[in-house]
């Protein structure tokens, strides 16, 4: 036997001998779980830099480096949540565990409203990236609307029927996204990058207080994923180590691209362009930028004298800046794609968790009876998707209301999952913490986690400000909160179960 | 090389029975034990561990299948059913856990574009096991398609 052989993305196996349930067969790896969560922030990476430009103008990267304080304090508390429950569910888990069903319910409900909005912008930004090939595609708001829709409702039509995904295209692709975003930072800092420059910018373009906080909230789109890592913690290996490290390393690894994806921008163009033209394809905004900022010729005799050697290097850098954009446009819209179709997956799944803990029908999931895909579930909420990308066609700022609609989902669902951190420190001390938050502050006798203690203040405190600040975002987001409460208490009542306390799991054919 | 554990993955083909067959006039000769296992895809809409009962009950049943070719072969084996998002590699992680010597795998006379295709799965498992693989397949003639 080779004792090199690892299992790579997909070698997930369950046992069920027989007849009879076997337990869950855990054999992701921290890389494999890294892939999964960058999956989803590396496609963040091509839009959120230009939705938070549209919002924070000149603060953008202090807005980005803000909410990456946050996001550390978030995955925190995922770490330590997800290896001490490693199941799915994410902060429905948590809460679950922490505080009662009616809290986990509201914890879901954000969780999946967030995924459902995430779905709808990823597929908004795939027209502006092709809009390379084709100019309507960007141009017009109707077109890019229209194609936005046709994207979603085609992965619905996909995931119905039932694709194969090839781990190793996404691997592959997530190499290839690593190696796109270093290359033009390195690009960005070797040509184009002065501080003085970049100071000024920042200075010049700073926006009101109220456009900064909003910022911070909708930057967190930027950082989205510690829920995915969290929803495969049941398909991990060792979860209890793993889960924390392919968290913490995915923490790393996105606050450094994201830190040189912002500099490069803000390197190429001005907030104002950036917030305008190529608010939402600010990568391809930097390949412009590039392609306009860099002359090859001066470049290459700056770095040599020798004639042959300045027309070789030229002719290099030439050929590099040309097809920079050309592979920006293609390995957005291609990763935006895979990342709507990851999120309408996920989603299906965390229905799946939802329906187990009682929170809703899981008659939701059934299975189809020849694709054997969660049919209703993925119709569903591609449908959902597709109508949040309706003002698209009326409205100039949906880009800007889809982002507030992301913050009221996800600040709610990362709240709820810190306080439910801290509420397990003082229920439950005695659950074994394989990864247990360092820098505690002792509260009556129960150790309390300064990050979590932070995480929650600054994730509620947002999300009241989008709250007040932002209409669009309180109505639909509140709309959809009390949707999904409705359907809690008329499902619990129907099922005789109590509100608040904690039914237990039901393990059901979904047939 | 001794061979100790035959691991013989069954999706219901008849070359699949075939195989079973094979593995098990080897293990008598051999002295070795036949694991016989039937993986079903699950789709990543899901989670790996949901229950859909038609599923099971199809690999009940060709799994029972098997273990009736193995009685008329006097041949005693052992079945397991598996969940995973790809049949290749679940079969290859099987084949490690149990320290599988040999894998003993029924294909198909399937074309694609016209020409003889053995499929993903059994491209999979002949790049990635470890271990020996012995690949049966049935005659072509009269089976067009299948």
């Amino acid at each position: 036997m080779d004792a090199n052989w690892h299992p790579k993305l997909g070698d997930r196996v369950v046992h069920r001998r027989r007849a009879k349930a076997h337990p869950l067969k855990r054999v992701l790896g921290v890389f494999a779980l890294f892939s999964y969560g960058y999956g989803d922030v590396g496609s963040s990476i091509y839009y959120a830099l230009g939705l938070v430009a549209l919002i924070a103008a000149g603060a953008t990267p202090v807005v980005l480096l803000v909410a990456g304080i946050f996001f550390i304090f978030t995955a925190l508390s995922y770490a330590e949540g997800t290896a001490m429950i490693p199941e799915a569910g994410g902060s429905a888990s948590f809460a679950r565990r922490g505080f009662n069903d009616l809290l986990a319910s509201t914890a879901g409900w954000a969780l999946a409203f967030s995924y459902i909005v995430t779905m709808a912008i990823s597929a908004y930004a795939v027209p502006s990236y092709l809009g390379y090939f084709w100019a309507p595609l960007k141009e017009s708001a109707a077109v890019g609307t229209l194609a936005a829709m046709g994207i979603v409702f085609f992965l619905m039509l996909l995931n119905v029927v039932g694709v194969k995904e090839s781990s190793i295209l996404n691997s592959a692709f997530a190499v290839l996204d690593i190696a796109t975003q270093i290359l033009i930072i390195v690009l960005a800092v070797l040509f184009i990058f002065d501080a003085q420059v970049l100071f000024q910018r920042i200075e010049t373009y700073w926006p009101s207080w109220s456009e900064l906080v909003f910022g911070v909230a909708v930057a967190s789109i930027a950082y989205t994923g510690v829920e995915t890592i969290s929803q495969l913690s049941e398909e991990t290996r060792r979860p209890t180590v793993n889960a924390p490290r392919a968290l913490v390393l995915m923490m790393v690894v996105v606050l450094i691209l994201f830190s040189g994806i912002a500099v490069a921008g803000f390197s190429a163009m001005t907030p104002p362009e950036m917030a305008s033209e190529w608010a939402r394809d600010p990568i391809a905004g930097i390949a412009h930028g590039f392609s306009m900022r860099i002359v090859p010729l001066e470049v290459a005799a700056g770095l040599s004298s020798d004639p042959g050697t300045v027309i070789v290097v030229a002719a290099l850098l030439s050929g590099i800046l040309k097809s920079v954009p050309v592979l920006v446009a293609v390995l957005a819209a291609t990763i935006l794609t895979i990342a709507t179709n990851a999120g309408l997956m996920g989603i299906s799944r965390l229905t799946f968790s939802l329906g187990r803990f009682q929170f809703l029908p899981l008659a939701l999931s059934k299975v189809h009876p020849r694709f054997k895909t969660p049919y209703k579930a993925i119709i569903l909420y591609a449908l959902i998707a597709i109508l949040l990308l309706v003002p698209g066609f009326f409205v100039s700022d949906i880009f800007v209301r889809l982002g507030g609609l992301y913050a009221f989902g996800s600040l709610l669902a990362f709240a709820l999952a810190h306080a439910s951190i801290i509420r397990l420190r003082t229920k439950h001390p005695e659950m074994p913490r394989p990864f247990k938050l360092k820098g505690n502050i002792m509260v009556r006798g129960h150790e309390l986690p300064i990050t979590a203690i932070l995480g929650l203040v600054a994730t509620s405190v947002i999300w009241i400000i989008v709250v007040i600040v932002q209409p669009y975002a309180r109505w639909v987001g509140f709309g959809w909160m009390a949707f999904g409460t409705v359907v809690y208490v008329l499902f619990r009542r129907r099922k005789q179960l109590p509100l608040t306390k904690v039914a237990p799991v039901v393990k059901v054919s979904i047939d | 090389m001794e061979t100790k554990r035959i691991l013989v993955p069954m999706r219901g083909t008849s070359a699949d029975e075939e195989a079973i067959r094979l593995a098990c006039t080897l293990a008598q000769k051999m002295k070795a034990q036949v694991y016989v296992v039937h993986v079903i895809e699950v789709e990543r809409s899901l989670p790996l561990d949901a229950q859909v009962d038609s599923e099971l009950e199809k690999a009940e049943e060709v799994l029972t299948r098997a273990e009736d070719i193995a009685a008329d072969a006097g041949c005693d084996i052992d079945t397991d059913l598996l969940q995973a998002r790809d049949a290749g590699p679940g079969i290859v992680q099987e084949a490690m856990q149990r320290e599988a010597d040999l894998i003993v795998m029924g294909v198909g006379y399937k074309k694609r574009l016209g020409e003889f295709d053995l499929g993903g799965t059994i491209a999979h498992v002949l790049k990635e096991a470890p271990c020996q693989i012995l690949l049966y397949r049935g005659a072509a003639s009269g089976q067009n398609g299948q």
